[in-house]
């Protein structure tokens, strides 16, 4: 391996574990238990290191870690023979009659401007992860539709659309209106 | 069904700046539809505020190993609400403005040269310091990359304008009017002069944010309303 080779490498090690805590956010978000989120972050962070070749330079190294990170998750599920989050009925009727039926109205806005952030924090916290996984890859980690698609394997008009559904319902919930 | 329903769900996707996605009669149904226009706002809003926020789905654990903060975050010591002292010999001058209004007076010192200008947060943070002599609260701002600051005076307000670069290029200026009382917290959207603009009431002060990109003025008026003392 040359000696130029040998520092890019070293480099991208090195950003690779600096990603760390928002490996672990991420899974925590996957698992929503301490030990497992921290094996599985260790894990990807171990397979990201061993194939760094792999990553294409001028992507996205953060939407790759969660890429390889998701996937590990999967073959955690697979192996466990559970199956990855399906949507359950109660995620799918969440909104009856649906806010997105109707416009944010001026109280709403006005509601949302004057939000403190740990009531903002509380209403995401309240969504279902089918929402709140998107969201939080989107707006948190401000990945685009199509990393956070390619993420979570799904068409990129599903991720836009759980986005929507998923502020719209923070937004019910942040004027009263969620359950 | 109302004219906007079809378009709904895509307003998310504008918000966020995804707007291959959207399809173009969504893209010309907003600009005329006011309705859809405060959705998208409150998306954008909704996203500063997550963002700032730093959610995870549930109580995440506490962080462990190598913690950096993400790259571009500015910590920049921005001017409280008091500013009211002029420390002589300085080598700053107020310039005074002849609105009477502060809030069109911040208006027009946004675009006026600025007094010092560099890209170090803490030199203009310095500057910005020697120039009131206050103690200043420092204001959390992702990705914004200052650029300078000017000092104006309208009437009996004075006037602390700093400037940044907003990562889409765009430029944004803060404003804080020193004389105007803290009102709660809050932020009122405005258009004055051709300019949209968002004045906030925080407990650190009023100021008031003009740029061209609105999801970077609605991140420091989040950032700024919730600053504490």
């Amino acid at each position: 391996m040359s000696e130029r080779s040998a520092e890019a490498e070293g480099d991208m090690a090195a950003q690779i574990v600096r990603l760390q805590p928002r490996l672990l956010r991420f899974a925590w978000s996957l698992t929503r238990d301490r030990a497992a989120a921290e094996d599985l972050a260790q894990e990807a962070i171990a397979r990201a290191l061993a194939s760094q070749w792999r990553f294409q330079p001028g992507t996205n190294l953060k939407a790759w870690l969660f890429r390889i990170l998701r996937n590990i998750h999967l073959n955690v599920l697979r192996a466990a023979a559970t199956h990855p989050a399906l949507v359950s009925i109660e995620e799918l009727v969440i909104e009856p009659a649906g806010p997105h039926e109707r416009s944010v109205n001026p109280v709403e806005a006005r509601v949302i401007e004057r939000a403190e952030l740990t009531r903002v924090a509380d209403a995401f916290r309240t969504l279902p992860p089918i929402f709140a996984i998107p969201l939080y890859l989107t707006a948190v980690e401000e990945l685009s539709y199509a990393e956070t698609a390619s993420i979570l394997d799904v068409p990129v008009g599903t991720v836009m659309s759980r986005v929507y559904r998923g502020r719209r319902l923070v937004m019910s919930r942040l004027a009263g209106g969620g359950q | 069904m109302s004219a906007c329903a079809p378009h709904r769900e895509f307003l998310a996707a504008v918000a966020d700046g995804e707007t291959e996605l959207v399809p173009a009669a969504t893209l010309d149904h907003i600009k005329d539809c006011a309705d859809c226009t405060n959705e998208v706002r409150a998306h954008q809003l909704l996203t500063s505020k997550l963002r700032l926020a730093a959610v995870e789905p549930e109580q995440a654990p506490p962080e462990r190993g190598l913690v950096s903060l993400p790259r571009g975050r500015v910590r920049l010591v921005a001017v409280g609400v008091a500013v009211a002292i002029l420390v002589a010999g300085a080598g700053v001058g107020w310039t005074v403005i002849s609105h009477p209004d502060p809030v069109q007076a911040a208006v027009t010192a946004s675009s006026e040269p600025l007094q010092i200008q560099s890209g170090d947060a803490s030199q203009v943070g310095q500057w910005c310091l020697q120039a009131s002599g206050r103690t200043l609260p420092a204001i959390q701002l992702d990705g914004m990359q200052v650029v300078g600051a000017r000092m104006d005076r309208s009437a009996s307000t004075d006037i602390v304008t700093v400037v940044y670069t907003a990562p889409s290029g765009g430029r944004i200026t803060v404003s804080w009017l020193e004389g105007q009382a803290p009102a709660g917290s809050g932020v009122e959207d405005r258009t004055i002069s051709g300019h949209q603009l968002l004045i906030v009431h925080s407990p650190v002060g009023t100021a008031v944010v003009i740029g061209s990109s609105a999801d970077a003025m609605w991140q420091i008026a989040a950032a700024i309303e919730s600053t504490a003392t």
